[in-house]
């Protein structure tokens, strides 16, 4: 059973520091069947994880509900808060 | 939004006249030499739909609201032209050239603060017809093809008093329903990929020039109109049916001579007609983003830069210290002309039309950077690639049962990396340093835009020189007056 809904919104990706594509496919992998993943737009999400390819984040966020948003520009965050 | 499949079919709906080698093209979409062309247009279709891309690829229309393709939007901040600036650096590392959509996006944008100002003065209503062009631009995600420059005959005279009348594209009918052109533009980026021409004269003009003062948009099948492809070197690489000697196997640009002979223009679809003093504020705001629109460069420059590091490791020389401290120069090199683009977006203002428009002096300091870096760049792409990637042979022969063993032999780098993956690199390196992607690496860099001394003589314009006199002159106590 799928318990909670995550939307993904990226950077536009001029200059990664990183392939943003990869980290998805591992978060996904690590979150497991327990999320079903969807479109940043839709509003059901819990959260929205921004993918950002460096520390500028310039994402535009604005329709993005503050309390949903999920800032990530590395690899190496901390995981453990997806899971809160 | 259209998508990439939707505007090749639309392409295919074109009734265009074009001549290649001699011979008018029955199929232009299909053509192996143009079609590499098409394809790295049809990438910013394809970009702008996917998520990973949108943020940049995309804006809303200040007219209509909707979601449009970036490449028809009219800056309405600063954060829209710092998004141009890395719209272009994206699509030139995603296609390793000239993707050609920048100089439509670029005109659209100077006209939507000329046509507003030319009314101002003389109470015409070119920003009304401006504007519904441009909803029709966005409405139908349309390709633009920024036609400025003319073929000018002899520099050194006016268009008027040129020998020859057409040098400079003119108007020599007027009537009811619009007017009759005659002339030509040179040098046409994605010229025969485009659905409409944006024409512009590319001087400041005089009143003698009137005739001379003239802007208009047409579908780019207009009856009149020829296009006259250029040819790019190395260009029959694409017709050899191989995949290795062409080094960028997807995408390339194109540029073409677009004649006019006697093409009606309807009233609606004129921008400008004889009002010469606005000639010259056209030029110079269309310039000043062009020059911005550089930055692709800083993305064609990752490749290159991706490719010199790549061959570096396949020739078992990327740890020498040497060949590292170039790799760091070629990054220095390109993220500066980035730092340029980047510069004048951040620092825009609006303009009286609402129109944000780059810092100018930044944009002309980003371009003269433009027209000498990439050559120090694909220099030490060369320098690092080594000799093979100018003497290498065929495709044909590394296939040839007789002689293609011999190439896998003697061509071998390192152990572990295939004979042809290392000659790929090679190829690559040398399709962007002098082979077809060069027009665009090298000398577009040079010339679109204006030529250097065009970026050099708006530097002398729009420094405060006597301010930086006062400045030295009060530190070592020299009187100001
Ligand atoms: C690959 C490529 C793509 C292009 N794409 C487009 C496009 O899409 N749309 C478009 O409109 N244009 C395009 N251009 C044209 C570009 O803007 C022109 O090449 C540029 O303005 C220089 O003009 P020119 O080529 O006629 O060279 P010239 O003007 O002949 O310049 C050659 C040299 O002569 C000097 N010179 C010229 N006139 C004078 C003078 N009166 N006094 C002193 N010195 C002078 C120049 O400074 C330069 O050093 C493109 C050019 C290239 C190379």
């Amino acid at each position: 059973m799928k318990s909670r809904i995550f939307g993904i919104k990226y950077c536009g990706g001029c200059n990664p520091g990183y392939d943003r594509l990869e980290l998805i496919d591992s978060i996904k992998t690590g979150l497991g069947e327990q999320i079903q993943w969807t479109s940043f737009e839709d509003s059901r999400a819990d959260k929205v994880l921004i993918i950002c390819g460096c520390s500028t984040q310039c994402a535009e966020v604005e329709h993005i509900p503050q309390e949903k948003r999920v800032w990530i520009h590395t690899p190496d965050f901390d995981r453990s808060s997806l899971k809160e | 939004m259209k998508t990439a499949v939707q505007y090749e079919e639309s392409l295919r709906k074109l009734d265009l006249t074009v001549y290649m080698f001699g011979e008018k093209l029955e199929n232009v979409v299909d053509n192996p030499i143009i079609r590499p062309s098409m394809n790295a247009v049809a990438k910013t279709y394809e970009m702008a739909a996917r998520p990973e891309f949108e943020d940049i690829m995309t804006a809303t229309s200040h007219l209509t609201g909707k979601k449009i393709n970036r490449f028809t939007h009219i800056h309405q901040g600063t954060g829209d032209l710092v998004k141009k600036t890395k719209m272009g650096r994206l699509m030139g590392a995603h296609t390793g050239c000239c993707f050609q959509r920048c100089v439509g996006i670029d005109a659209l944008n100077a006209l939507s603060m000329t046509t507003f100002e030319i009314d101002e003065v003389h109470g015409t209503e070119y920003n009304r017809r401006f504007l519904e062009f441009l909803r029709y631009v966005q409405d139908e995600d349309l390709m633009c093809d920024g036609a400025m420059t003319d073929p000018k005959g002899d520099r050194s005279l006016p268009p008027h008093q040129q020998e020859d009348p057409d040098m400079y594209l003119r108007v020599v009918e007027e009537r009811e329903d619009g007017i009759i052109v005659r002339g030509a533009k040179a040098h046409q980026t994605g010229a025969v990929n485009s659905h409409e021409i944006i024409v512009m004269p590319t001087i400041a003009m005089r009143e003698e020039d009137r005739d001379y003062a003239v802007s208009f948009a047409v579908p780019s099948d207009t009856s009149g109109i020829t296009y006259i492809m250029g040819r790019q070197s190395c260009d029959l690489r694409k017709t050899e049916g191989g995949n290795l000697d062409q080094g960028n196997l997807f995408y390339g640009g194109h540029e073409a001579l677009v004649v006019f002979d006697n093409v009606f223009v309807p009233r609606e679809r004129i921008f400008m007609l004889g009002e010469v003093a606005f000639a010259g504020h056209l030029v110079e705001r269309f310039a000043s983003y062009h020059r911005q629109s550089y930055a692709c460069k800083t993305g064609v420059g990752d490749v290159l830069i991706g490719a010199a590091q790549t061959i570096a490791e396949y020739n078992g020389a990327q740890n020498a210290s040497h060949i590292k401290d170039k790799i760091i120069e070629m990054n220095h090199l390109n993220e500066t002309m980035f730092c340029g683009s980047l510069a004048c977006a951040a620092e825009g203002h609006k303009e009286p039309s609402g129109t944000f428009l780059v810092n100018t002096l930044l944009a002309n300091v980003c371009k003269q950077n433009v027209t000498r870096l990439p050559y120090e760049i694909a220099r030490l792409a060369q320098d690092i690639a080594g000799g093979l990637m100018v003497t290498l042979p065929s495709e044909k022969d590394l296939k040839s049962p007789e002689v293609g063993k011999w190439m896998e032999k003697y061509f071998k780098g390192k152990a572990e990396i295939s004979t042809e993956d290392r000659l790929r690199i090679l190829r690559l390196i040398e399709n962007i340093t002098l082979g077809t992607a060069a027009v665009g690496y090298l000398t577009e860099s040079m010339h679109g835009a204006g030529s250097p001394q065009a970026q050099r003589i708006m530097i002398s314009r729009q420094v405060n020189l006597k301010e930086k006199q006062k400045l030295a002159k009060r530190l070592c106590g020299v009187n100001p007056e």
